[in-house]
């Protein structure tokens, strides 16, 4: 399990070299296996945070532990592999040289590397482009190799910064696969990203932090399933002006031989559908309105605001 | 499912594999780096100089081919050091290629030692090539190849190996181009400070004498490296000097690796 407990962090900026808090208190915990989305404006601490997670820093204040270790150890850092936000690699090096320089990084034997690179490459769908250059690749590939580097010491913690970041949808779709696969073989995954529905596919968890705290956290069905907003029903064979005049019930719209109507809770949805059976309607379709994690994101942004 | 242990020959915690991983990286990187061209045709210039002027001189024209020689490897390999090391770091910041390698099990000390490595391996490349040269129109110009020649080569490769480590605690806490001045100015006061010495000795005490003198003792010395007309001469030189200033340079590199480490990580 990834803890992260009470963690600040904050860095000197300016002439005067004032203290800015990046994270105030920041506490969740990732459980092995999960894939947990990690949610936030430009600015949040994302990243900062990010930083800490895969040790490359230590916190100010509180302690970042990967299976009880605080992760700036060697010991747990290499059994976490990281792929930053929008990453240059060294693009005059084939995908290949790549992945033994970040190896031999990891302080794995050439020969061990040599053994995984197959392996890693066919994983991430990329065996056909081992002898080409980084500069030949295309942004999808580049991260895909980017996976590639930080699943070849085989960590069970996989921390990807933005992953999704300026792929188009095809490659949205490829990288949402890899990450679901990684996830299947066993790797506990924590990634950021601003596009929420990509979160919403994948996640089981989620964070939501703002201004260097967590706003919100917990599993995604569940934060899902809180706020049922409605019920949407499709009537065929009444045209609106047929249709019982009931409390708690608004039209959406009006088609050629159907319409839709909404309810504000699951509460009147017998009574409704019995009325509307009794005046002669058909019902196409019944449906519960959930917030999408958008919304939810987009009200506790607007709470905070 | 299981992860690698991490693995290698290891010296006072430091993992060489690690480190010979980075010093490898960075030694392709600058070999394909334009600077590294440019600063090579200027040697090639002066070299192609000293030639013409060699010829064109009634008396010991190899003095004229050691003299501009060992000119253009010293001001190739300063160039090579302040240059790369200047904007070693902050491409590695801008690219955030630094991120991912510190994200495993090396410390930032490992790194900068590696970047150095890799940069060493250039700076040596680069005067063997030029030694070899003007070793070549030398002898061509009936000159005899002396443990002095080697002897400045060797301390040349050392001071630009030591210069590097000194520009790259400038670039830890500056922009490229104000490391660069800075270091230019550090080049030119280092290799005058005997000049310096002398004015000490003329001047009444004082504030300003003072002054002088912690500047002397705090700043590099870079003429312990500059066999000057010892070479041109081929007068011998002492092993205990040549020692002493490789030992001088190995210790103010480590440490100033060790200070540029932590002055990184303060940047983060």
């Amino acid at each position: 399990m990834l803890e992260i407990n009470q963690v600040q962090q904050s860095f000197r900026s300016g002439f005067w070299l004032n203290r800015v808090e990046v994270l105030k208190g920041v506490s969740f915990q990732v459980p092995t296996g999960s894939i947990f989305g990690f949610l936030g404006p430009n600015g949040a601490g994302k990243t900062t945070l990010i930083h800490l997670v895969v040790g490359m820093k230590r916190p100010r204040e509180g302690v970042v532990l990967w299976k009880g270790v605080p992760t700036f150890q060697n010991s747990a850092k290499s059994n976490i592999g990281y792929l930053p936000e929008r990453p240059y690699f060294h693009d005059f090096l084939t995908g290949e040289e790549f992945l033994v320089y970040f190896g031999r990084l990891s302080g794995m034997k050439k020969s061990t590397v040599l053994s995984r690179v197959d392996r890693v490459l066919a994983s991430v769908g990329m065996a056909h482009a081992r002898k080409l250059e980084l500069r030949k690749y295309s942004k999808g590939m580049l991260q895909r190799i980017g996976i590639a580097q930080a699943i070849l010491h085989d960590p069970e913690l996989l921390v990807l910064d933005e992953p999704m970041s300026g792929l188009d949808p095809t490659g949205r779709k490829e990288i949402r696969e890899l990450i679901l696969e990684l996830s299947r073989e066993g790797r506990t995954i924590l990634f950021s990203s601003h596009v929420i529905p990509d979160v919403e596919a994948i996640c089981d968890r989620v964070a939501i932090i703002r201004q260097g705290k967590i706003v919100d956290t917990g599993i995604v069905s569940n934060f899902l399933e809180q706020e049922t907003l409605g019920v949407d029903v499709e009537v065929a064979g009444l045209s609106a002006a047929q249709l019982p005049r009931l409390p708690h019930m608004s039209l959406v719209s009006e088609k050629t031989n159907s319409v839709r109507i909404q309810l504000d809770s699951r509460e009147n949805v017998e009574v409704v559908l019995r009325a509307i059976m009794d005046a002669g309607g058909r019902i196409r379709s019944v449906a519960p309105i959930r917030s999408s994690l958008e919304e939810r994101y987009e009200s506790r942004e607007s709470k905070g605001k | 499912m299981n992860h690698v242990k991490a693995k290698g020959s290891e010296l006072m915690g430091i993992k060489f594999t690690q480190v010979y991983a980075i010093a490898r990286i960075t030694f392709q990187e600058i070999l394909r780096d334009k600077v590294l061209l440019n600063i090579i045709l200027l040697s090639v210039l002066l070299l192609s100089i000293a030639f013409a002027a060699s010829n064109l001189t009634f008396l010991s024209p190899e003095r004229v081919i050691i003299d501009f020689g060992f000119t253009a490897m010293n001001l190739s390999g300063m160039m090579i050091a302040v240059f790369h090391c200047a904007s070693m770091i902050q491409k590695e910041f801008e690219r955030r290629t630094i991120f991912v390698a510190l994200a495993r099990p090396i410390t930032h000390f490992q790194f900068l030692l590696g970047k150095l490595f890799g940069l060493f391996a250039i700076l040596l490349l680069n005067c063997t090539v030029l030694a070899a040269a003007i070793g070549v129109f030398y002898l061509s110009f009936g000159g005899k190849l002396n443990l002095t020649f080697f002897y400045g080569v060797f301390l040349l490769t050392i001071q630009s190996l030591f210069f590097a480590g000194l520009t790259l605690i400038v670039a830890s806490f500056s922009t490229s181009s104000e490391t660069v001045i800075i270091m230019i100015g550090l080049y030119l006061v280092g290799n005058n400070i005997s000049e310096i010495d002398a004015l000490i000795v003329k001047m009444d005490p004082g504030v300003v004498k003072t002054l002088l003198k912690s500047m002397v003792f705090i700043l590099p010395n870079l003429e312990n490296f500059n066999l000057g007309f010892t070479i041109t001469y081929g007068l011998p030189v002492s092993g205990t000097f040549v020692l002493t200033s490789c030992v001088y340079a190995i210790l103010i590199t480590f440490a100033s690796i060790l200070v540029s480490s932590l002055l990184i990580q303060r940047r983060e």
